[in-house]
């Protein structure tokens, strides 16, 4: 490791350097909200192979020689902007770009250059613009942000319906979600029915599935950046929807004209209360709601300095008469500070504060309450120098304070329930990171990452040793927040892009990432909100995943036309699951002893179409993919396919603009089914027929497929004033695709087992109404 | 309490958006039959062994038995007796008590281990259990579960738990003399010592053709003081690795299914429920 810092620095201090340039820097901003604009291509007409970015607050630099230049300022969704300059010494050109999109909820933002994919050295990555999710049919017209995501390769749906998403083979509890750089750890509604990410306040989002930037890290397989919106600094705006199951308002505008700004969201379902309308008897005295606040303020101090503050809380309640209620949710808090300290370098700051929470009452002969925390504080520190237009260089740290309050128990009346409440778990992960994307020359680029991560286990409660048949050989008793065990791991990123022309690329990328909070699940359900988050102890050793892949880029008819092909390998290490006959891992404390620790592994192919712009645009993605997993214990200790194996996922989506009115939308997906353990036989003791298994994951469940159609009627668009209706038909053809399957006798024949599936929905239509004003 | 919590999820969904069942015929794999070994001893009564094997899923032919069969049970005074099939697959002690005949030694005593040795084609399986003392109901009812203008009726049993150990508890329920399917069990974690007011038999009418339990219905309730690796071979029924899908931890030496259960029972009933049986409040 240390010999490829020594390269990198080689590389930096080797750069070539003329006395005959001057610099041109300034700053980017959007015309109309004055917001900044990250990600613009600066290029130069005269010299096409040449180009910088602005940076997170809008700012660029470009160094050039003596000179007349032509400086063409681009960005995805805005118009091209060409300024003619003489470069004779240095100088400052601020520059505003005009939105170029007409349609309601038009705010098209991306950091994205029209040929990034080929250009750019990342693979593996995949941007969404709100302007695109928001076209995509979904269930019950509500936008989800999550389930857009799983229509693009490498991404896969954990199931029915459900937010829970698998990269590139690997468990759902391996991706990183944040939101303006806070952990999200439960970034789904209703069991994963919905996500926690209202797209009304949702700016844009990218997933990093193959050479993670080394800014990034804590989750093996991808990490999900998502960006709330910043309010509108010029003019006032309200704007909202009312759905089927749901109703959302926003409201945004400046605090100080063009220097400052607001923007609030709300957003909460009804299905209980329409339930009720509708006289349906399961719910008419139950309560099941959700609702989601977003905040965002921010304030431009300076040409130099921007702060922002975001916040989010969100919440689901389910109630049942006056017997049970439950509730959970995510509450997140980051503060962000970006500083400019001279158009080479630049600093962003951040501090944030997340916390998931559950809550459960029950009323039942006996009372008693269960409350459970997780929460993070992070401090983020993160530079970027640009020292010339061969080197853009980060470094920063990252620290997180991790508290976890799990399943604490409560009794209403001691005399009928012991409570032995769980100890408190505290721990404390430090990463600090260096990376460089080097221009080696025209057609080579080479981005190098290294991050150095330091998990901390303090103490706190008892940890335990266990000899190998797992009975507790030694408890250690630990002080509070004394350093109890550290693991250290060197996550180096690497990849390199070859230019093979102007519109196409190959490039390649090793990465390792380590994960030091693992998700145990307590139920065999996606998404169940008492799932527990634990982080390593002196047993559980982090989770580490070394990823190589290969990629060729190519874009068609002037970048109209992205297509890629990526290959990936992947190598894992300290992967758990349950032995058998694992139960009450909800009520057990100490649950090590029910764990075995394995490897595993997961390949594919990647395919990648997609029509960027037109009134016909859209993508065609298929996956060829394995995952495996090889654990002591199961399934005679051999490789055996995963959960998340699904050998051939295709999706289809296509938006259209019909004309000024309607626009038509269209999703198809098909997925192999997903493994399953079934019994293969049966036998009865004590009078009981119990199912007998073979082994795990040895069948699949029948394909997965479905089409979702959707239509977008634009009422009424003034300058004002806008409204659309839009309709959705989820699972336009009815198939009925297995939820679960149920084994029972049935009692009316002396013995029969009989089998049956549950399919949650058949063709479910839905309307919605948005408007802005 | 132990599984409630986890059916809250799948309670919601079909509140929000309902849900079919449709009756599939899955292609399950044929399996080689295993030896599948169902022994228990309880007070007063000699062990009993059934010997069968497993079947594919969808065979409902009569499950197939195992003869000849060499079964030997010991206890922890040295007492040993071989056990004779009574029919084909079932070993047994034969006595009849009303005719005053001697007991056989080996009849089940409370704190007794007994160690049962089953050799069938030339492999011997060997596992030990101990029968735990009788705790005894002190009074079942009926409890009342209102939700909205429903009301769900389930049994509830009151029980003084023993302080000195760790009890295990299987209950089976009776409703007019059919045995219900769903499995009860408890360990006293959250009550050692105390008296069990709470114990709710959640009733599920599937178990009862589809019939909830009403007033008139007749209900018996059989508590089980079970040996704790008898408890494990239940609790290790609801799984949650493999999604449910492994199979429960028997106590037998060597690679065989089924487990020897040791256990004592006490009984409660009540001969048709009247109002007077129904509570919808906390018993003190």
């Amino acid at each position: 490791m240390r010999q490829l810092t020594l390269i990198a620095l080689l590389l930096v201090s080797a750069a070539s350097w003329s006395q005959q340039r001057y610099t041109v820097k300034g700053k980017i901003t959007d015309s109309a909200t004055q917001e900044w604009l990250p990600g613009v291509s600066i290029g130069l007409k005269e010299f096409p192979q040449r180009g910088v970015f602005s940076d997170e607050s809008g700012n660029y630099s470009f160094t050039l020689e003596q000179g007349e230049y032509t400086l063409v300022f681009t960005l995805l969704g805005y118009h091209t902007h060409e300024a003619k300059v003489k470069v004779v010494k240095n100088q400052a050109l601020n520059v505003d770009l005009k939105s170029e999109s007409v349609s309601l909820n038009e705010i098209e933002i991306s950091a994205q250059k029209r040929d990034e994919n080929v250009k750019g050295v990342q693979m593996g990555v995949e941007r969404l613009e709100i302007e695109t999710i928001n076209k995509i049919p979904v269930l019950l017209g509500e936008k989800d942000i999550l389930k857009t995501l799983q229509l693009l390769p490498g991404v896969q749906t954990a199931g029915e319906g459900n937010t829970g998403f698998y990269v590139r083979g690997g468990a759902s509890d391996q991706n990183l979600i944040l939101l303006d750089n806070a952990t999200v750890y439960n970034p789904s509604h209703l069991f994963g029915f919905f996500s926690s990410f209202n797209s009304d306040a949702v700016d844009n989002m990218t997933i990093y599935k193959g050479s993670m930037p080394a800014q990034f890290g804590g989750r093996l397989s991808s990490t999900l950046d998502v960006s709330m919106r910043d309010g509108d600094m010029k003019d006032y705006t309200f704007s909202g929807g009312i759905g089927l199951i749901s109703s959302k308002l926003t409201f945004e505008g400046p605090i100080q004209k063009e220097r400052s700004s607001f923007i609030v969201s709300a957003r909460r379902t009804y299905a209980d209360a329409l339930g009720r309308l509708a006289g349906i008897e399961a719910v008419k005295s139950s309560t099941l709601y959700f609702y989601d606040l977003n905040l965002k303020l921010s304030y431009i101090l300076s040409d130099k300095d921007k702060i922002t503050l975001s916040a989010y809380n969100g919440k689901d309640k389910l109630g049942v008469s006056e017997i049970t209620s439950f509730d959970w949710g995510n509450s997140i808090a980051s503060l962000k500070w970006n500083h400019r300290f001279s158009p080479k370098a630049s600093s962003t700051t951040s501090f944030s504060v997340t916390d998931y929470t559950y809550n459960v009452e029950v009323d039942l002969t006996s009372q008693f309450t269960i409350e459970s925390h997780l929460t993070d504080y992070n401090l983020n520190q993160e530079f970027s120098f640009y020292p010339n237009d061969r080197h853009s260089i980060k470094a920063g740290f990252s620290s997180i304070y991790r508290r976890s309050v799990p399943n604490r128990m409560e009794s209403n009346d001691p005399s009928t329930i012991l409570v032995d409440p769980f100890a408190n778990r505290y721990s404390l992960e430090n990463a600090v990171f260096v990376s460089d994307n080097i221009k080696l020359s025209d057609p080579l680029e080479l981005s190098m990452g290294l991050r150095f991560n330091a998990a901390s286990v303090l103490g706190g409660g008892d940890f335990y040793e266990y000899d190998e048949n797992q009975n507790i050989t030694k408890v250690i008793s630990t002080k509070k927040n004394k350093f109890f065990k550290t693991y250290i791991n060197l996550e180096p990123r690497i990849s390199l892009a070859y230019q093979l022309n102007d519109v196409s690329s190959l490039k390649t990328a090793y990465n390792r990432t380590v994960q030091n909070m693992h998700m145990l699940k307590v139920s065999n359900m996606e998404a169940t909100p008492t799932d527990r988050w634990v982080f390593n102890t002196n047993y559980i050793k982090p989770e580490i995943a070394d990823q190589v892949s290969f990629g060729y880029f190519r874009n068609f008819e002037n970048n109209d036309y992205e297509f890629s092909a990526e290959v990936y390998y992947k190598d894992l290490k300290n992967q758990m699951d349950y032995k058998d006959g694992t139960t009450d891992i909800y009520q057990t404390e100490n649950i090590e002893p029910f764990l075995l620790f394995g490897k595993g592994r997961a390949y594919g192919l990647e395919l990648f179409l997609k029509k960027r712009r037109g009134r016909f645009n859209g993508w065609i993605g298929y996956t060829l993919s394995k995952s495996e997993k090889k654990i002591d214990g199961i399934n005679g200790g051999g490789w055996y396919i995963s959960n998340q194996d699904r050998t051939h996922d295709i999706s289809l989506v296509g938006i259209y603009e019909l004309n000024k009115k309607w626009t038509l939308s269209g999703a198809w997906v098909y997925t192999t089914g997903a493994p399953l353990t079934l019994p293969s036989g049966k036998y009865v003791v004590d009078s009981h027929i119990i199912l007998y298994y073979e082994g795990r994951n040895l069948y699949r469940a029948p394909a997965y497929h479905r089409l979702d159609l959707g239509a977008t009627c634009l009422l009424k668009k003034t300058k004002k004033y806008s409204s659309e209706l839009a309709f959705s038909v989820y699972n336009a053809y009815g198939r009925q695709n297995p939820y679960m399957y149920r084994f029972k006798e049935n009692m009316d024949s002396t013995v029969g087992s009989e089998s049956s599936m549950i399919y949650l929905f058949s063709v479910i239509p839905s309307i919605s109404w948005n408007f802005k004003f | 309490m132990r599984h409630f919590l986890l059916y809250i999820p799948l309670f919601a969904i079909i509140i929000l958006f309902g849900s079919c069942e449709k009756s599939v015929d899955l292609d399950l794999r044929s399996i080689e039959p295993r030896l599948v070994i169902d022994a228990s001893i309880q007070n007063d009564l000699p062990c009993e062994v059934i010997l069968t094997k497993t079947r594919d899923y969808y065979d409902n032919s009569i499950c197939p038995t195992v003869s000849g069969a060499v079964i030997q049970i010991t206890d922890s005074d040295g007492n040993s007796d071989v056990l004779e099939e009574v029919s084909p697959g079932r070993y047994t002690l034969l006595y009849s008590p009303e005719e005053s005949a001697e007991k056989p030694k080996t009849i089940g005593r409370t704190n007794i281990e007994y160690t049962l040795s089953v050799k069938v084609e030339g492999v011997e399986y060997v596992a030990k259990a101990t029968i735990p003392p009788v705790v005894s109901i002190n009074k079942l009812f009926i409890y009342d579960i209102a939700v909205g203008d429903e009301h769900y009726y389930s049994p509830c049993v009151v029980f003084d738990d023993p302080a000195y150990e760790a009890n295990y508890y299987y209950y089976i329920l009776y409703v007019n003399d059919m045995r219900m399917r769903s499995i009860y069990i408890d360990d006293d974690k959250f009550f050692n010592g105390l008296t069990s007011k709470n114990r709710i038999l959640f009733f599920d009418k599937e178990d009862n053709m589809d019939e909830e339990l009403k007033i008139g219905d007749h209900v018996r309730v059989e508590m089980q003081s079970l040996d704790k690796s008898a408890y494990k071979f239940y609790q290790t029924l609801f799984s949650v690795a493999a999604g449910g899908g492994t199979n429960p931890t028997g106590n037998f030496s060597g690679d065989v299914l089924g487990c020897f259960k040791a256990y004592g029972i006490s009984e409660a009933t009540i001969y048709g429920i009247s109002w007077s049986d129904v509570f919808d409040e906390r018993q003190e």
